[in-house]
């Protein structure tokens, strides 16, 4: 039997891939015909997988809604961090907003870079949960939506404009993160906790789960409040009351449906960042 | 009621009996209708019908011919074979009296 159906066989359960493997030596099949045998059933096995609710709340929850919102808190983290790193580098000096103080601002971005870190890990376990089989594709568009929506975001809305020739690569530096300063913001913050979290490495998830709701808590609170003093007041940040409100309950309603507190977050992550258009622009 | 290759699995599964497995009911299907019979459409409608309670399934043993790999054995149960057997009385009493043929 050929590398290749052994390979194709992979995708299949290890107890069905026995069977098959073993009909496929009995027939004595072998070559293309045993190839397309087996991908036909793997491609059954995956489309049957998505006539469940599950890998489908995965997708649209894990995948759509706190991908998007990873999403925004990655972008104002490494906005962040990219203001630090160019101020030092050119000027020699930290970056000063001139309302919060340098080291305000560091313990805000530590903050931010560990929620980022828990909340992947968290989401990553629920999605495998959700997802089963199907966990490689959901993964997968969880993976490009946290890391690329903002860019596709920033293009379909014509915030960024390329002119001219666009080179041949720059497609696929939106899906894998070529400059080195992305790479490690990707690799360790939504890389590494997601696989961690999918195979469930972590040590309690549940805690995970409180510490991240709190740190992300915290930092919106903390955008929330810049958003209000750089807006003389225009854009009313919401009482810790009422920020923390929602984590106290999804805490209540367990640690799965406290995985999706991101979206305030990175609404008042963005809009700290000037990144939301619909808010107005703050530096 | 059962689907027409539904029918055609528990058919192959009874007649192959107490070794009924994945590729002999495959081997039973394609002779008795001349068609291909994948192995996608024989293991997702064994599973169907296992969730039914149509058949049983179990892991039978290896065998040196099957490089070492068990089989998928089947069994038709009590329900499969009623199932199977009013499958059978509609199709026969929605043809009585017909005679296909092309004029």
């Amino acid at each position: 039997m050929s590398w290749a159906v052994r390979l194709a066989a992979c995708a299949l359960e290890a107890v069905e891939r026995e069977v098959v493997l073993g009909d496929l030596a009995e027939r004595g099949s072998s070559g293309a015909h045993a190839l397309f045998d087996v991908f036909g059933l793997v491609v059954r096995r995956q489309l049957l997988i998505w006539t469940n609710w599950r890998p489908w709340f995965a997708l649209l929850a894990i995948a759509g809604i706190s991908g998007y919102c990873l999403n925004g808190m990655l972008a104002a983290l490494s906005i962040g961090i990219f203001e630090q790193v160019e101020a030092w580098l050119r000027y020699g000096v930290p970056y000063n907003t001139g309302v919060t103080s340098f080291r305000d601002d560091v313990i805000r971005m530590t903050c931010l870079a560990v929620a980022i870190f828990w909340l992947t890990a968290v989401n990553a376990s629920i999605l495998r949960r959700l997802s089963g089989r199907a966990a490689w594709l959901t993964g997968l568009l969880f993976y490009l939506v946290a890391v690329d929506s903002f860019a596709v975001r920033n293009l379909l809305s014509g915030a960024v404009v390329y002119r001219g020739n666009v080179p041949w690569w720059r497609p696929i530096g939106w899906v894998l993160p070529l400059n080195p300063a992305s790479l490690c913001l990707v690799v360790f913050l939504l890389v590494i906790p997601g696989i961690c979290g999918a195979l469930e490495k972590l040590p309690a998830m549940a805690t995970a789960a409180v510490l991240s709701t709190l740190v992300a808590a915290f930092v919106c609170g903390s955008h929330a409040h810049d958003m209000q003093i750089y807006s003389n007041g225009e854009f009313p940040a919401p009482s810790w009351p009422v920020i923390l409100a929602p984590y106290a309950v999804g805490q209540l309603a367990g640690p799965r449906v406290s995985a999706f507190p991101a979206w305030p977050n990175a609404r008042a992550g963005n809009r700290a960042c000037g990144l939301d258009r619909t808010q107005p622009a703050v530096r | 009621m059962l689907g027409e290759f539904e029918y055609l699995v528990i058919s192959a599964a009874a007649r192959c009996g107490e070794n009924g497995y994945g590729a002999a009911i495959r081997e039973e299907i394609e002779q008795t209708t001349k068609r291909s019979c994948s192995i996608g459409a024989l293991y997702t409608t064994l599973d169907r019908l296992e969730s039914k309670g149509l058949i049983k399934t179990w892991m039978g043993e290896s065998t040196a011919e099957r490089g070492g790999r068990a089989k998928r054995m089947v069994r038709v149960t009590e329900k499969g074979v009623r199932e199977a057997s009013a499958f059978y009385r509609e199709v026969t009493r929605a043809t009585r009296g017909l005679v296909w043929e092309v004029k």
